[in-house]
């Protein structure tokens, strides 16, 4: 393949709302990326973040009690798209949801960290949600 | 993963590897917790230097272990993280609160003054 060719792919998953399948979703996105060959800190950040938006659909989407987590790949040119939802109790106010250290559940030894990685290793973040009507996890990064 | 405890004089090590994510930070949790209190020591050491993934629940994780043994009047310390681990031990400011050194031997050694 030439190294000027551009890549145009997507693709969607659909697995159960249960921890063990965060390992599956990031190893997923990591292979869809591969084709492009990205350094490895590039996939660590998409991994990281993939991991935080499929645990908030587990723990905080359907409270643990299980459900259907949905995991769109996106690929156009070098922009990677990712989009994680889930139709769980959606969020109050996901600009409170969205602070840095901010938790729900401190009890569980939750950091409150989860949106600020997502924000942090990709390019860009966008929560669609509101309560009862579950939540849209939209993010984009330069591969 | 939880790949074996090592009892140093002053410190329990808890050797870490592969990934740390939500599915595994309740048992490992748990895991650390019992044997802390087994062992008798006060302060831990978590050589994080085999760990190949760490998210947030990873942070949580050792938060949550930090302040349980402060409760109890020991310290919490951290061992072996690079690359990307370290930027996100980091960045999340768990480094501001539990020291990071290079290998398990200098914090247990730093512990012991």
């Amino acid at each position: 393949m030439s190294a000027m060719q551009e890549i145009n792919n997507y693709m969607k998953t659909e697995f159960d709302a249960r921890s063990i399948n965060e390992a599956l979703a990031r190893g997923v996105a990591a292979f869809f990326m591969l084709p492009l060959d990205p350094d490895m800190e590039t996939v660590a950040d998409v991994k990281t973040a993939v991991s935080e938006a499929v645990t908030n659909a587990i723990i905080h989407g359907y409270r643990s009690e299980g459900g259907v987590v949905t995991m769109e790949l996106t690929l156009r040119g070098r922009e990677l798209t990712v989009v994680v939802r889930d139709s769980g109790v959606g969020i109050e106010d996901v600009a409170k949801a969205r602070e840095p250290m901010f938790t729900t559940q401190p009890e569980a030894e939750r950091s409150g960290l989860g949106f600020t990685f997502m924000e942090t290793f990709m390019d860009s973040l966008d929560v669609d949600s509101a309560p009862g009507r579950g939540t849209v996890v939209t993010m984009k990064k330069l591969l | 993963m939880l790949k074996e405890f090592i009892e140093c004089p002053g410190a329990l090590v808890a050797v870490l590897g592969g990934e740390i994510d939500q599915y595994c930070a309740a048992w490992l949790r748990s895991k650390l917790d019992v044997e802390t209190e087994l062992s008798g020591e006060k302060n831990l050491v978590l050589d994080l230097s085999d760990v190949s993934f760490m998210d947030s629940a990873g942070i949580g994780l050792i938060i949550g272990r930090g302040k349980r043994l402060a409760s109890a009047g020991g310290r919490l310390a951290l061992a072996g993280a690079g690359g990307k681990l370290k930027k996100i031990l980091e960045m999340s400011g768990v480094t501001r609160l539990y020291p990071l050194y290079p290998n398990y031997r200098s914090a247990v050694e730093d512990m012991m003054k």
